[in-house]
């Protein structure tokens, strides 16, 4: 009888606390696709190149975080639009937080079999992509699109910095 | 120590078997359209919601606590499974889905959708503490390998 509550105990442990991060935070991740102008064509890639998803901006997308087993997906997001020069984003896996719960909860079965396996180790980032096309009313060098691209769409953080400075200034 | 673990049995298969008493399904008060995916409404005015459930299956699977009860407007639409989908014809407009699952407790929730398009695509999903809903673009990759209509 004590051997059968002794197994019993550790096979609903191990079942219940198998996969911390599938459990809490499982599935595919939904990611919102925006363009400035709207209506433009998004084309999704996956990491071996293969095609996903063709739709028009604005775009809410169900995207698998995992490629396999340990392997993160990586997403390359391509941006068409007649009269705009295209552009390319990429959404890339990272660490889910939850993961780490499996140190406490869930164990060896959670960190290297089910969270690999479900892909919920890993979330999307970013899981909001925005993106402001530039006009092709001007040729341009590639490098010259790039600093467009860069003026278009600046990086969050410089742009959180800017508005620090302006504050400072007045 | 014979006692603690038995205690701490006791105590864990309780904790799971909270979730095993099943959730009643949705009476069904919009009409659900059978047949394939491809069906489209005849109305432009209408459009066809596809409601699929995707929850976890390590999570909610395992004790079927991912059972989800969806409603429209107050209107019972179904009860779906992980794994199972629905299709309703509506009128395109705003609506306020109600989803239900029943784990340790009765988590319930509410969402605003407004369905524009001709076709809609709602995916919930059950969480530890609620439920979600999302509505999509566009059904996810293979969706008809992973999922079946709801019986």
């Amino acid at each position: 009888m004590l051997k059968f509550f002794k197994l019993t105990t550790l096979v609903i442990v191990i079942a219940s606390g198998a996969g911390c991060a599938s459990m809490v935070d499982g599935g595919p991740t939904v990611v919102h696709i925006n363009s400035e102008p709207a209506g433009a064509k998004v084309s999704v890639f996956d990491r071996e190149d293969k095609p996903v998803y063709t739709q028009t901006t604005p775009a809410s997308l169900s995207l698998q975080r995992s490629h396999g087993y340990f392997a993160g997906e990586r997403y390359k997001v391509v941006f068409e639009a007649p009269g705009y020069y295209p552009a390319t984003r990429y959404i890339d896996s990272q660490i889910n937080g939850w993961y780490l719960g499996n140190i406490f909860f869930g164990g060896v079965i959670g960190l290297l079999v089910v969270d690999p396996m479900t892909g919920a180790m890993y979330t999307l980032s970013p899981n909001e992509l925005n993106c402001n096309l530039v006009p092709s009313t001007v040729a341009m060098s590639p490098e010259e699109l790039k600093a467009a691209e860069l003026k278009a769409n600046p990086p969050k953080a410089l742009k959180s910095t800017q508005v620090q400075n302006n504050s400072l200034k007045k | 120590m014979k006692q603690s673990i038995q205690l701490s049995a006791l105590l864990i298969l309780s904790l799971l078997l909270t979730g095993c008493s099943s959730l009643s399904p949705v009476k069904n008060e919009i009409p659900l359209v059978k047949g394939g995916l491809d069906i489209k409404p005849t109305n432009t005015n209408d459009t066809k919601l596809v409601i699929f459930n995707d929850s976890s299956v390590v999570g909610f699977g395992i004790d079927g606590t991912g059972r989800i009860n969806v409603k429209l407007n107050d209107k019972g639409v179904a009860q779906l499974n992980i794994g199972r989908y629905t299709q309703v014809i509506v009128p395109k407009g705003k609506y306020q889905v109600d989803l239900e699952h029943l784990d340790m407790f009765h988590f319930t929730s509410q969402h605003q959708i407004e369905l524009v398009k001709p076709e809609s695509f709602l995916m919930i999903y059950a969480t530890p503490t609620s439920n979600k809903a999302e509505l999509l673009s566009t059904l996810p990759q293979d969706f008809e390998q992973k999922y079946r209509p709801v019986e």
